[in-house]
């Protein structure tokens, strides 16, 4: 049951990226899919949830196939047609002829390590602090008990202090939904959720950075990513920093091409993305304000407000639907947040001085943050004269001085700011991992010598499509 | 001669390849994998593999008490050998982690929700719950970690009666012993 479901999951999520983004490379769209199917169908269980309906096999199965159907629809109306056998065949063909061994030796590590990783994740079951005193066991509970709003765990007369500050039940909620569904459809463990996003956030990151700077470079860029010492650690747990990161650097870094190229595609995978990475963790609304700053500034320069409007819409609707079910159901907890201005020059301190540690840190994230450096660094002349991807660099600053803005505002009445900055804060940086890379691999002083190699490496081998035209066989 | 030309750049690209494989290889191998973090996690990588080939066959409880230890076989007893309907009372850290002791629990065993995660459906009660909850009126078990929890019985037990699960008054034991 739970192989059916996964495999429906990956068919709306590929449905809706088809619709959404027809330009998307293969690899982006089998990447996207997984990460955008799951992502509905969470939505799709509070909606039922709101409507009383049990969260149980049958309901969530038939909704999610009447979303794929009405999906198909829309795209048959559209005009969208499968390919036929043989222009998969010459895809394939012209693909096998572009390959390098530099190429090929890359892939074969990162599948190599990500066969590694999934194994450890799918062997070793639950047992992190974070997921058993949380997420997982609400997920478990949610599916014991076929509803989230009412859950026994959310009763205050069963535990007096749930809504209190920081308390789970204001929790946003895919990460327990994404672990309620495994549960549902029987299996033993929710460990399959983290596998699988990780596995296809690795696509999805190949897939986009291969449009950016050509396959070569983004498979050495994709195994540093994945690499990344803490991040690939944490990827094979259940907590929910690194899920949080898929869909917030995923996002950002659509948002950053979109606002580059001007692709409508783009900003709708984007605005996705992003919708996704404030549904996982609630923070995650500052990548939001920070690609929807540089869209309006540029929205502002051009006049033209429409997709910026648009992308805004998808992006915070699911967070919006998520508080206004949150209120009518009582899934509140007392606010940690400062919603006041004020001035504590220890906490800035602190707050900088323990963010910076950790982004320097190479035990933690390896080479990401100084390479961005160098790259930054190496890239300014392009910056000055060419403004060479200025959109991603503003991005990333204001993105992470948003995050330390939230630590700032936070009122840290369940734990001390000292632990936080040292324990969980590290996990935060995660969202900053991908970017990091895709923005210095996009800067031109590193594109263009990975672009280069590529030419290098290519065989000049005429592919047999070509061959095919030429002789008009295929008329 | 465009053949000649063709065949000269397939030779080049294909050293060219074959330099850059080398490079590739010694980037990652001598560099990548020789750097602090990277090397170590990809070491916990082969060691988790080593463990997986090792043991294949383990069943999910015996995969949880490889990560969870004394934590998931103890809550795993309370569950084998309490009702349902059990409203169970944890004591709290320091009966799992005595001062200046080693304790054969890991993780939080006496955080309510991850109780809960093994022990579900009973109820769990913890400490600062008592005279909170209602459910701290209608406990049913006690677990004794370390000794602690028997002053909350009804009955008497012997001191030597270190770690289990009981029943908070003899009503229970009676009942079965008839």
């Amino acid at each position: 049951m739970l192989a059916i479901d996964i495999i429906l999951v990956i068919l709306v999520g590929l449905s809706i990226i088809e619709l959404v983004c027809p330009s998307a490379s293969f690899i982006e769209k089998a990447g996207l899919s997984f990460l955008t199917g799951i992502f509905s169908q969470t939505i799709l269980l509070v909606l039922l949830d709101a409507l009383n309906i049990p969260l149980t096999r049958l309901p969530i199965l038939s909704v999610t196939v009447i979303l794929w159907l009405i999906l198909c629809a829309v795209l048959y109306k559209k005009g969208y047609s499968f390919k036929s056998f043989n222009e998969y065949k010459n895809l394939l063909i012209k693909q096998v002829c572009s390959i390098n061994v530099v190429w090929l030796a890359f892939i074969v590590v990162i599948v190599y390590v990500e066969y590694m990783n999934f194994s450890k994740c799918m062997y070793f079951p639950t047992f992190d602090r974070d997921s058993l005193a949380g997420f997982d066991t609400i997920g478990y509970v949610i599916a014991q008990e076929s509803n989230i709003k009412n859950l026994s765990i959310f009763d205050i007369a069963y535990n007096p202090g749930i809504h209190g500050p920081g308390s789970y039940i204001s929790y946003a909620p895919f990460v327990q939904l994404g672990y309620a569904i495994a549960y549902i459809f029987g299996a033993e463990t929710s460990k399959i959720i983290s596998a699988l996003m990780f596995l296809f956030f690795l696509l999805a990151f190949y897939g986009i950075l291969a449009r950016s700077i050509k396959k070569t470079g983004a498979a050495i860029i994709t195994l540093l990513v994945m690499l990344t010492p803490e991040m690939l650690a944490f990827s094979s747990m259940s907590a929910t920093n690194v899920m949080h990161a898929i869909f917030a650097s995923l996002g950002t870094i659509y948002g950053i091409r979109w606002l580059d190229k001007g692709e409508k595609g783009d900003m709708l995978i984007s605005s996705i993305m992003l919708s996704a990475n404030a549904w996982t963790r609630s923070e995650g609304v500052i990548f939001i304000a920070a690609i929807g700053f540089l869209a309006l500034i540029k929205a502002v320069r051009k006049h033209s407000i429409k997709q910026l409007i648009l992308w805004g819409v998808i992006a915070v609707l699911p967070f919006f639907l998520w508080s206004v079910y949150q209120r009518i159901f009582g899934l509140t907890s007392e606010s940690i947040m400062m919603t006041s201005p004020f001035y504590d020059q220890e906490k800035i301190d602190l707050i900088i001085k323990n963010m910076f540690n950790h982004f320097l840190n190479v035990q933690y994230y390896g080479w990401t943050f100084k390479m961005l450096m160098i790259s930054f660094v190496l890239n300014i002349w392009f910056i000055v004269k060419k403004k060479d991807n200025l959109y991603g660099f503003f991005a990333l600053i204001i993105s992470i001085f948003l995050y330390m803005l939230v630590l700032y505002q936070i009122d840290y009445k369940w734990d001390t700011i000292n632990n936080v900055l040292a324990y969980s804060a590290k996990r935060f940086i995660f969202c900053f991992v991908p970017l990091a890379w895709y923005y210095l691999s996009t800067n031109k002083v590193i594109s263009y010598p990975l672009e280069k190699l590529e030419d290098l490496l290519t065989f000049q081998i005429k592919s047999e499509p070509e061959v095919f035209v030429k002789t008009g066989r295929r008329r | 001669m465009a053949n000649h030309k063709k065949q000269k750049n397939i030779y080049t690209t294909f050293w060219l390849n074959v330099v850059f494989l080398l490079l590739a290889f010694a980037f990652v191998k001598g560099s990548v994998l020789n750097q602090q973090g990277y090397s170590w996690v990809y070491g916990m990588l082969k060691g988790n593999m080593k463990t997986i080939k090792q043991y294949p066959n383990l069943t999910l409880p015996q995969r949880s008490e490889v990560k969870m230890g004394g934590s998931y076989s103890y809550y795993k007893y309370i569950a084998d050998n309490t009702p349902k309907n059990a409203v169970i009372y944890i004591p709290a850290r320091d009966a799992f982690f005595p001062k200046g002791q080693q304790s054969m629990f890991t993780g939080e065993p006496y955080n309510k929700m991850w109780a809960i995660r093994f022990l579900y459906p009973r109820k769990v009660v913890v400490p600062q719950e008592m005279g909170h909850s209602i459910y701290s009126r209608k406990l049913t078990h006690i677990a004794i970690v370390n000794g602690v929890g028997l002053e909350m019985l009804s009955y008497s037990v012997s001191p030597n009666f270190r770690i289990g699960v009981l029943p908070i008054n003899n009503k229970e034991i009676l009942k079965q012993t008839k």
